[in-house]
């Protein structure tokens, strides 16, 4: 079945089932495009367009300026946990907006006229709702930072963590592809300025204890920068590669790091 | 997935081979600029596991969401007349068309209550599911091979088939009649046109999907906090990260995030559907506003106004006719609202349900059962009845209903709601109302009833 045909590429089985879906597809068409041909395509490519060449790359931006952004305003402050409560709550709201816009933004339509409702609410339930998450989100954070145990003790992780959990499928010695082979031993100074205090403390976690709570100053929460899609940097050139303190080896620096995972860290 | 390897240089097809000879004078992936270069894309969390997990969820939701789609056109019951159907082009497409029941009463609100709001609760984990194959779309060579190419064009279907069910969707539940066409058409034929694709990515993607939870198991990942969560091996599909950064997200996280973002969803609009107190919680549904707490304060989606109706015509002079089809037969019986009133009542405990997912609960509606006035009109076993309103213009301004819908003692010409007259919005003089009904086709402002035997 899964012999494959020369001159295709693939098996036969995949060739029917594309002939097939075009062909039901195709019948579909048939009966839709004739109203408005040039409408149907242009709304058919603009929802690819419009999700994978204009929101998406907006969407990256956005996060990654945010997360640049935290870092510029005090490169201690360690991006991963602060991220995600800025992140979350924005991404919502977001969604809200991009779902129910027409509304939101009193676009002109039958609305009124058909069901005797004002749109005019919309608005304020939305900036009421993007508040509501944003605030759950401050408070998810403070709860956070307070919970923390002292500086002395182990890094625990957040409550949804099993304690102990090691991940079996991260132990995987050999990242054959890892273009990142070897960077893991660092350079003396990091390429860009705004990771360095990030590489620091990799390398020496009990670096800032005295400054930071615990929580960020632990390696294990605090993994370096970016975010997909990162910017065009070649991979050569990446700083981003997990420092040899964290417990989980990543690919050929494995080497690099205590052999138990369970390891305490050197908190 | 098999077929998405490159055959061994040794026995390469003819294809591939002068595929290839002709791609060496194209630039090597690590040469482009930007989203083409593999190293571009830098998530640690994108691969197999997290596309197969977004992709699961996926076929299960959209599959309830299609076939509540079907089952919505059904409901229109639109091979019994023309008049019922917005699609009458559909063809071989209507294969699985029967009689809509009129039991359970809340058949259509479930029905459509579930089409509409799953489909926004699935909002979030589509465009999870869309991240994280993202760079797919910058696959290079963009074409491999005849199957490589045929296979993109499908995923063209599939992505632009399912943001263009959401965004039509989407909008005409607003109300906000963008999109080139009738919604029918286009969310009908649309809907085609995505599930040919979905079957067939479904059928191609299977092998990847199993491998990939047989060999990095569902818990085991689950169980991964965003410190130690590190890229797949890499599979050759594309996705895995050649040049990972740190992660700032589990993937756990990743799919609570997505998940949040589907409760919120579910939050701010279920209330529409489950109506009464509940109704206010739906703070971004359309129909998430209290009307007031009368006896006809309960959901409008089509006022008299917008539809042209005139005082005058639903006043003293108004008058039911009730007709028969075909020639011949007595003269069509014309009856005032005082004479429908005295005829024998009957209250029915129904819900108002419309196409685009909002519903009331059930209304007390009072009148006369449709079965009787068809014995009026002298037709005791009547096939179908066409029911012509006072509106001038419109899809809905007549709609035809079975002989199973006529012969439910449920179904009513109604003259009162809750005890009061019908407000001129809602009907007045009168409306039809029938159990499991799309809202559409219970007709308000009813002039004629044209009873077929």
């Amino acid at each position: 079945m899964r012999r494959q045909l020369r001159w295709y590429g693939a098996s036969p089985l995949h060739l029917l089932s594309l002939l097939a879906c075009f062909g039901l597809a195709g019948y579909a068409a048939d009966r839709l495009v004739p109203s408005h041909p040039l409408g149907v395509a242009a709304w058919f490519l603009g929802a690819v367009i419009g999700h994978d060449l204009l929101l998406m790359p907006l969407y990256s931006l956005a996060d990654r300026s945010a997360m640049a952004a935290i870092r510029h305003r005090d490169p201690q402050l360690p991006v991963t946990p602060w991220i995600n409560y800025v992140r979350v709550p924005a991404a919502l709201s977001g969604l809200l907006l991009l779902v129910w816009f027409p509304l939101i933004l009193r676009l002109r339509s039958p609305y009124h006229a058909s069901t005797t409702l004002s749109a005019d609410p919309y608005v304020w339930h939305w900036l009421a709702v993007t508040g509501a998450l944003f605030l759950l989100s401050a408070v998810a954070f403070a709860v956070r930072l307070r919970g923390k145990p002292p500086a002395a003790s182990p890094p625990e992780r957040p409550a949804t963590a099993p304690a102990g959990a090691v991940p079996e499928a991260e132990t995987d010695p050999g990242h054959p592809g890892d273009a990142d082979s070897g960077r893991g031993q660092p350079p003396a100074v990091p390429e860009e300025p705004e990771l360095e205090d990030r590489e620091l403390e990799e390398r020496e976690p009990g670096h800032r204890a005295g400054e930071l709570p615990p929580a960020e100053a632990d390696p294990r929460q605090d993994p370096p920068s970016g975010y997909s899609p990162g910017p065009p940097q070649p991979a050569a050139e990446d700083p981003d590669a997990p420092g040899p303190v964290l417990p989980q080896p990543a690919g050929p620096k494995h080497d690099a790091r205590p052999a138990d995972p369970t390891t305490p860290d050197t908190q | 997935m098999k077929h998405d390897e490159r055959p061994p240089a040794v026995r390469r097809p003819p294809f591939a081979q002068r595929a290839s000879q002709g791609l060496r004078r194209l630039p090597r992936p690590d040469e482009l600029p930007g989203p083409f270069r593999r190293s571009f894309w830098r998530s640690p969390i994108r691969g197999p596991w997290l596309t197969s997990i977004l992709g699961l969820i996926l076929l299960a939701g959209l599959s309830v969401v299609f076939v509540t789609g079907l089952l919505s056109y059904a409901a229109y019951n639109p091979d019994l007349n023309r008049i019922n159907d917005q699609t009458p082009g559909k063809g071989l497409l209507g294969f699985y068309l029967f009689s809509w029941p009129t039991h359970p009463v809340w058949l259509y609100r479930l029905n459509q209550g579930v089409h509409v709001t799953l489909g926004l609760v699935l909002i979030p984990i589509l465009l999870a599911k869309l991240w994280s194959v993202l760079p797919k779309l910058f696959e290079w060579p963009p074409l491999r091979s005849p199957a490589h190419a045929l296979e993109r064009l499908s995923l063209l279907l599939l992505v632009g088939g399912v943001g263009f069910e959401f965004v039509t969707g989407i909008l005409n539940i607003q109300q906000w009649y963008k999109f080139p066409g009738s919604f029918y058409v286009l969310h009908f034929y649309g809907a085609w046109v995505f599930v040919a694709a979905l079957v067939v990515h479904t059928g191609l993607k299977s092998r990847t999907v199993i491998g990939t939870l047989r060999a990095r198991g569902l818990m085991a990942m689950l169980r991964v906090d965003t410190a130690h969560t590190e890229p797949e091996p890499p599979d050759g599909s594309d996705l895995v990260s050649p040049a990972p950064a740190g992660p700032t997200i589990s993937r756990r996280g990743a799919l609570a995030f997505a998940g949040a973002g589907s409760l919120l969803m579910l939050a701010v609009t279920v209330g529409q559907s489950l109506g009464g107190p509940l109704r206010r919680t739906a703070l971004l549904a359309p129909h998430g506003q209290d009307l007031g707490a009368g006896p006809n304060d309960f959901q409008i989606n089509q006022t008299a106004a917008q539809v042209g109706i005139r005082a005058e015509e639903t006043g003293p002079g108004w008058r039911l006719t009730l007709d028969r089809a075909g020639p011949g037969g007595p003269a069509p019986v014309r009856l005032s609202r005082a004479q429908l009133l005295a005829m024998e009542q009957h209250t029915a405990h129904l819900p108002i349900a419309c196409v685009e997912g909002w519903s009331t609960g059930n209304q007390a509606w009072t009148g006369v059962r449709l079965r009787d006035l068809a014995r009026l009109a002298g037709i005791s076993q009547p096939a179908s009845v066409l029911v012509d309103s006072l509106e001038k213009g419109g899809a809905f301004r007549h709609g035809v209903l079975s002989a199973g819908q006529i012969m439910d003692p449920d179904s009513l010409l109604a003259l009162r709601v809750n005890g009061a007259d019908l407000s001129l919005d809602h009907g007045y003089p009168a409306r039809v109302i029938v159990p499991a009904n799309p809202g559409v086709h219970n007709t308000k402002w009813v002039a004629t009833l044209t009873f077929a035997s």
